[in-house]
C-alpha cells in the first residue's frame, strides 16, 4: 500500500481508515454563506448583535458629541454651570426663581450692584411653582443662600400643572438613575424611552430641517464661557418697548390679559407649603415678587391679586407687587414689549428700574440681614464695571473708564457720595451720587444747581449746570446725570446749591 | 403597538428569543405562547376590545366544529368514513351554522364599523325630506383595530369548512392563534385556513436562511414605511389639510404622492408581517407584486392587496355567479364586488365611490382601451393609464369626505408651483423622498425582470455590499426615519 506523509510528517494511508465516530456522524449540511455552522442560532444572534452594536454605537457617538442638540439658548445651557462655578469661590446672597417674566424683568448684575450683594437669577420660560421648588431644592443642596425671591408668575400660571404627568415628572427630578429610568416618559414627555435618552433620536429630523444647527454643533461654537464676565442667569430678551411704531400700525394694544380668569389649584398650595418649609429648613428668607404687565394690557388685576394674596399671606413672607403699585413702573409703556399680545414682558429699558426697585425693597423695606459686599475684593472682581455698577458704587481711583472727581464731599447739608465722569459709550456722561439721607424726597425731585470746574478745548472754565436726578430708583443714593458737551472735561465740583423746598403752610396759617 | 416603534422592536426581540430558545420544541407550548404573545400585542392597543376578537374566534371555531360534525353525521348515515366520502353536499344544518357564523362576523363588523355610517346616511336621507333638521350626532363606538381583517379571515375559514375545502380545526388553541397571529392580525395579509392553519401544527426548527431573509424583509419594510411613506405623508397631510390654500400643482403632486404613500405604507406593513412570520417559521401569502408596473386594471388587481382581492373573488364574485351568467351580469358582479370592497375599506360614501370607480375601470376600461399591450412603449403607456386612473380614484380614498375629494380634483392643475414646499416638506426633504421613490421603483423593475437571481446574488455572493446594507438599515431608520413626537406614524390600513 502506498504510504504518504502529511505536513506534520505522520504517515497517512492512501485509503485512510474512517473512524467509527465519523461513520456515525452524517456530513454537515452545507448551507450557503457559511450558515452551516455548528451553532446557527448563536451565529445568527452574534450577527444581529453586531449590527445593533454598530447602529447604537453610531448613535452613542453622535449623542456624546452633541451633534443633535437643539439650540436651547445660552441661558438654559450655562445657568447652572455658571452658578456652580460661582459658588466654588464666592457666596451667593440672593437667588431669584421664576419664569420668563423674571428673566426679562430683573437683571442680576443691576440688582447686585444696587444691593451691594451677590444675586443670581434662575428662570425658565413657562415654569411653575413645582419647577421652582425643585430648582430651589437643587440650589440649596449645593450652597447656602440668604434670600430666595420667588416671582409670582410661577404661581397661578395658566399653563401650569395641566397634567398629572408633569407632577409625576417633578417628583422624580434630581433622584437616582433607576428612578429617572422609571420616570423617563414623565420627565421627557415622550412615550419612547430611547427618544428620551438620546438627543440623536429625539432630534434626528435636524438632518433635513436644521442642518445649520448640526453644523454649528459639529463646529463646536458657543463653548462656555463665551465672555469674561460671570453669567448670573440674567438676560434681556426684548430690546424695544411699546413705541409709536406699534400704535401707528395698530388701533389698539392688542389682546388684554384677563386677571379674572386666574385661579390657583391644589398644586400651588402644596408646593408653596413645600417651598416655605424648605426655606425654613435652610434658614433662607423668602420674598415674593410680582413683575407687572403694561397696565393697559391687563384687566381684573384685583381678582388676580386676591388669588395671590390668599396664597402668600399665610406664609407671612414679604411681597413686592409692582403691578399693584400704581405709581410709575407699570404705566411706562416703553418698559414693555412692542408686541400686540397678552402676557407682556418687561424689556431691557425697564430692567434697571425694576431691579433697582427690588433692591430698594430688599435693602430698606424688610430686614433680611443682607451683607454689604461693595468693599469686598471678591465681590468687586465679579461686579466691577458691570451693568449698574457705576450707578451705585464708587469707581476705583485708577479706573480709566470712570474718572472720579470727588469722594464723600460735603457741601453744606448735601453729601456727595461720589462723582465721576464716564467716557464709555453705554454710560457716557457725568454722574453725581448724593447720599439718600442728605436730601429730602421733595428736594430730590427738584432741580439743583452745580458749579463745575473743567477743561474746555484746552481752556480751564467754570460751568454752572442745572441738574435733575435720573429716573433710576434711589437705593443708597440719588443719582444725577449731567449732560455735557463732548469737548468739556469735568475736573472738580466746586459748588452745589440744594433746591429750596417751601414749607407747607396750613390754611389756618399755622406751621 | 405599531411595527415601526421601539416597543414593537422590544416585543419582537423578547418574543422571538423566548420562542426560539424555550417554546420551539413543543408544538402545543409554542402555540400557547404565540397566542399569549398575540393577545398581549393586541391588548397593548385596547385591552377591553380583546374580547371582540376572542368572541369572534370562539364563534367561528364552534361553528366550524358544528359543520364538521354534520359532515361526519352525513358520512355515517351513508356508511362511509368522512375521509372516504367522495362527494359532499352540505346539509341544512350545516347551512344554518354557516349563516350563524356569517351573521356573527358580519354583525360584529356592521356594529363596530358601519353603525354610524348607516344611521348617518338614514339621517341625511330624512333630512332631505325635511323630516329631521339637526345634524347627526355620532354614537361613541370605538372601531376595534384590524376587525375587517380578522372577521374576514374567520369567515373564510367557516366557508371553507362548509364547502369541505378544509377540515375544521379540533384544537381551539391552534385556531385562536390562527385568527390572532400577531404579525398579520391588524392589517393582513388575510390568510386562508388552508394555508396558515396547518403551519401551526408543524414543529419549528430554526432555519438560518429563513431567519436572515425574514429579518431583512422586516428591515426593508421599515425603510419603505419610515423613510418614504411617512415622509410623503407629511406632505400629503399638509395639502389635504389645507385644500383651500393648496393650488393646482401642490394638489396634483399630493395626489400622485398619495398613490405612492398608500402603496409603500401598506406593502411595507405586509412585508414586515411576512418577514416577522417568516422568522417564526410561518409562510404568509404575498399581498403585493409590484402593482404600479401593471399594464391593465385586471393585472393591477392581481398585484394589489392580493389576499383581499382573492377573498372577494372566491367568496363574493363566484357566489354572485362570476362570469358564468353573461356579459352584462359579469359587469354588474364586478361593480358589486368593488363597491362592497370600497365599503370594506371604510364606512363612508367616499370609499363606496372609490370602489365603484375601480369596478368601472376593471369592467369597462380594460375592454374599451384594449389594455393588452405587447410592445415596450405600449406597456409604458398602459402602465401610465393604469397608474393615473388609480391615482384619480384615490382622491375619494384620501379625501375626508366627498367635498374634499371633489375639491382636490377641482384644484388639480399647474398653478402655484412656487408653493410646493409650503406643505410640511422643505426642498431637501422633498427631493430626498422623490429620489427614494425612484430608487425603489428601479429596484422593483429589477426584481420584476430578474427576481430570484437578484435576491440570491444579494444573499449569497455580494458579501461587502450585503453587510453594508445590513448596517445601513438600522442607521438609516434612526437618522432618516420619520418618527417621534408630532408625527402620525400609524399604518393607513390600520383604520380598516
Amino acid at each position: 500500500m502506498k504510504q504518504r506523509k502529511d505536513n506534520k510528517g505522520f504517515q497517512r494511508s492512501a485509503n485512510p481508515v474512517i473512524s467509527q465516530r465519523s461513520q456515525k456522524t452524517p456530513d454537515k449540511e452545507v448551507r450557503p454563506n457559511g450558515s452551516g455552522s455548528k451553532h446557527p442560532k448563536r451565529l445568527f444572534a452574534s450577527k444581529i448583535l453586531f449590527i445593533l452594536l454598530v447602529a447604537f454605537g453610531t448613535v452613542y457617538y453622535t449623542d456624546s458629541k452633541n451633534y443633535f442638540e437643539p439650540n436651547v439658548g445660552f441661558h438654559e445651557k450655562f445657568t447652572m454651570p455658571s452658578f456652580q462655578k460661582l459658588i466654588t469661590t464666592d457666596s451667593v446672597d440672593v437667588c431669584l426663581f421664576g419664569n420668563s417674566h423674571l428673566g426679562n424683568g430683573i437683571n442680576a448684575h443691576y440688582l447686585s450692584n444696587a444691593l451691594g450683594a451677590t444675586c443670581f437669577t434662575f428662570f425658565q420660560a413657562g415654569c411653575d411653582l413645582q419647577d421652582v421648588y425643585y430648582l430651589m431644592y437643587d440650589v440649596l443642596r449645593q450652597t447656602h443662600i440668604k434670600v430666595a425671591v420667588v416671582e409670582t408668575y410661577s404661581m397661578t400660571n395658566a399653563f401650569s400643572f395641566e397634567s398629572e404627568k408633569k407632577n409625576k415628572a417633578a417628583t422624580f427630578k434630581f433622584k437616582t438613575t433607576p428612578t429617572k429610568i422609571i420616570a423617563t416618559p414623565f420627565l421627557f414627555d415622550v412615550d419612547e424611552y430611547w427618544a428620551a435618552w438620546s438627543s440623536t433620536v429625539r432630534n434626528h429630523e435636524f438632518i433635513f430641517k436644521d442642518t445649520a444647527q448640526i453644523n454649528k454643533n459639529i463646529a463646536g461654537i458657543e463653548k462656555y464661557p463665551p465672555a469674561k464676565r460671570i453669567y448670573l442667569g440674567d438676560t434681556g430678551l426684548n430690546e424695544r418697548g411699546i413705541g409709536d411704531s406699534l400704535m401707528a400700525v395698530y388701533d389698539s394694544l392688542g389682546p388684554i390679559m384677563d386677571g379674572e380668569l386666574v385661579k390657583n389649584d391644589k398644586y400651588d398650595v402644596e408646593y408653596l407649603e413645600k417651598i416655605t418649609k424648605l426655606c425654613k429648613e435652610h434658614n433662607v428668607k423668602l420674598v415674593f415678587l410680582s413683575i407687572p404687565e403694561y397696565h393697559r394690557n391687563l384687566k381684573g388685576y384685583g381678582h388676580w391679586r386676591k388669588v395671590l394674596s390668599d396664597l402668600i399671606t399665610p406664609t407671612g413672607c414679604p411681597w413686592i407687587d409692582f403691578q399693584a403699585q400704581y405709581d410709575t413702573l407699570a404705566f411706562r409703556k416703553e418698559f414693555f414689549q412692542n408686541e400686540r399680545r397678552v402676557n407682556q414682558h418687561v424689556v431691557y429699558a425697564g430692567v434697571p428700574h425694576f431691579s433697582a426697585r427690588l433692591a430698594s425693597f430688599l435693602r430698606d423695606s424688610v430686614d433680611l440681614g443682607l451683607p454689604n459686599r461693595t468693599n469686598e475684593e471678591g465681590w468687586k472682581k465679579i461686579f466691577y464695571g458691570t451693568e449698574g455698577y457705576y450707578f451705585y458704587n464708587t469707581p476705583n481711583a485708577n479706573d480709566t473708564t470712570a474718572h472720579t472727581l470727588c469722594d464723600s464731599l460735603k457741601i453744606g447739608p448735601v453729601v456727595i457720595q461720589n462723582a465721576y465722569w464716564c467716557k464709555e459709550n453705554n454710560n457716557k456722561g457725568f454722574y453725581i451720587k448724593i447720599e439718600k439721607n442728605s436730601l429730602t424726597r421733595e428736594q430730590a425731585n427738584k432741580p439743583m444747581e452745580i458749579l463745575v470746574e473743567g477743561d474746555f478745548q484746552g481752556r480751564a472754565i467754570r460751568a454752572l449746570f442745572n441738574i435733575l436726578p435720573t429716573d433710576m430708583f434711589p437705593v443708597r443714593n440719588y443719582l444725577y446725570k449731567v449732560s455735557v458737551v463732548n469737548d468739556f472735561t469735568p475736573k472738580a465740583i466746586i459748588g452745589l446749591k440744594p433746591p429750596v423746598v417751601e414749607a407747607k403752610v396750613s390754611k389756618e396759617g399755622g406751621n | 403597538m405599531l411595527f415601526n416603534t421601539f416597543s414593537f422592536a422590544l416585543f419582537l426581540l423578547v418574543t422571538y428569543t423566548l420562542y426560539v430558545l424555550v417554546f420551539s420544541k413543543n408544538i402545543k407550548a409554542r402555540n400557547i405562547f404565540l397566542l399569549c404573545a398575540s393577545y398581549f400585542f393586541y391588548s397593548c392597543w385596547n385591552f377591553k376590545l380583546l374580547f371582540v376578537i376572542v368572541a369572534v374566534s370562539a364563534a367561528d371555531y364552534f361553528m366550524g366544529r358544528k359543520i364538521e360534525q354534520t359532515k361526519t353525521a352525513a358520512a355515517t348515515a351513508d356508511n362511509q368514513s368522512p375521509a372516504e366520502a367522495t362527494t359532499y353536499t352540505p346539509t341544512k344544518e350545516a347551512k344554518k351554522y354557516l349563516w350563524i357564523a356569517i351573521l356573527v362576523n358580519l354583525g360584529v363588523l356592521a356594529y363596530f364599523k358601519y353603525t354610524n355610517f348607516f344611521l348617518e346616511s338614514i339621517w341625511d336621507l330624512l333630512g332631505l325630506f325635511g323630516i329631521v333638521h339637526s345634524p347627526y350626532s355620532a354614537l361613541n363606538i370605538i372601531l376595534p383595530i384590524g376587525i375587517s381583517f380578522y372577521c374576514f379571515q374567520g369567515l373564510s375559514y367557516v366557508i371553507d369548512v362548509y364547502k369541505d375545502k378544509i377540515k375544521a380545526s379540533n384544537n381551539p388553541v391552534t385556531f385562536f392563534t390562527f385568527i390572532a397571529f400577531f404579525p398579520q392580525l391588524v392589517a393582513g395579509p388575510i390568510e386562508r385556513a388552508g394555508n396558515l392553519l396547518p403551519q401551526f401544527e408543524k414543529a419549528f426548527s430554526f432555519d438560518y436562511e429563513e431567519a436572515r431573509r425574514g429579518f431583512f424583509s422586516i428591515g426593508a419594510g421599515l425603510i419603505k414605511k419610515m423613510l418614504i411613506a411617512d415622509r410623503i405623508a407629511v406632505y400629503v397631510d399638509g395639502v389635504f389639510g389645507n385644500l383651500g390654500e393648496a393650488g393646482g400643482y401642490p394638489s396634483l403632486v399630493a395626489l400622485v404622492l398619495f398613490a405612492f404613500q398608500l402603496y409603500l405604507d401598506f406593502s411595507a406593513y405586509s412585508q414586515i408581517a411576512i418577514g416577522t412570520a417568516r422568522i417564526f417559521g410561518f409562510k404568509l401569502s404575498e399581498n403585493f407584486r409590484m402593482p404600479y408596473l401593471s399594464v391593465s386594471f385586471k393585472d393591477f388587481w392581481s398585484r394589489w392587496h392580493i389576499t383581499l382581492t382573492n377573498w372577494f373573488r372566491d367568496y363574493l364574485y363566484f357566489t354572485l355567479g362570476g362570469n358564468r351568467k353573461g356579459k352584462y351580469r359579469t359587469y354588474i358582479n364586478v361593480l358589486i364586488v368593488f363597491a362592497v370592497s370600497g365599503l370594506w375599506h371604510g364606512a363612508s360614501w367616499n370609499f363606496f365611490i372609490w370602489g365603484l370607480l375601480n369596478g368601472i375601470y376593471l369592467a369597462i376600461f380594460d375592454k374599451v382601451f384594449h389594455l393588452d399591450p405587447k410592445k415596450v412603449y405600449e406597456k409604458i403607456a398602459c402602465c401610465l393609464v393604469v397608474f393615473f386612473g388609480w391615482t384619480f380614484s384615490l382622491a375619494f380614498f384620501r379625501g375626508a369626505n366627498l367635498h374634499d375629494a371633489l375639491q382636490v380634483l377641482g384644484n388639480i392643475g399647474f398653478s402655484n408651483a412656487d408653493t410646493l414646499y409650503n406643505f410640511g416638506l422643505n426642498s431637501m426633504e422633498f427631493k430626498f423622498a422623490i429620489y427614494l421613490i425612484a430608487g425603489l421603483m428601479l429596484i422593483e423593475l429589477l426584481l420584476k425582470n430578474y427576481g430570484e437571481k437578484v435576491s440570491d446574488f444579494f444573499f449569497n455572493k455580494f458579501f461587502i455590499f450585503r453587510w453594508a446594507v445590513y448596517i445601513a438599515i438600522p442607521i438609516a431608520l434612526i437618522y432618516l426615519g420619520i418618527y417621534g413626537e408630532g408625527n402620525d406614524n400609524t399604518f393607513i390600513y390600520f383604520q380598516f
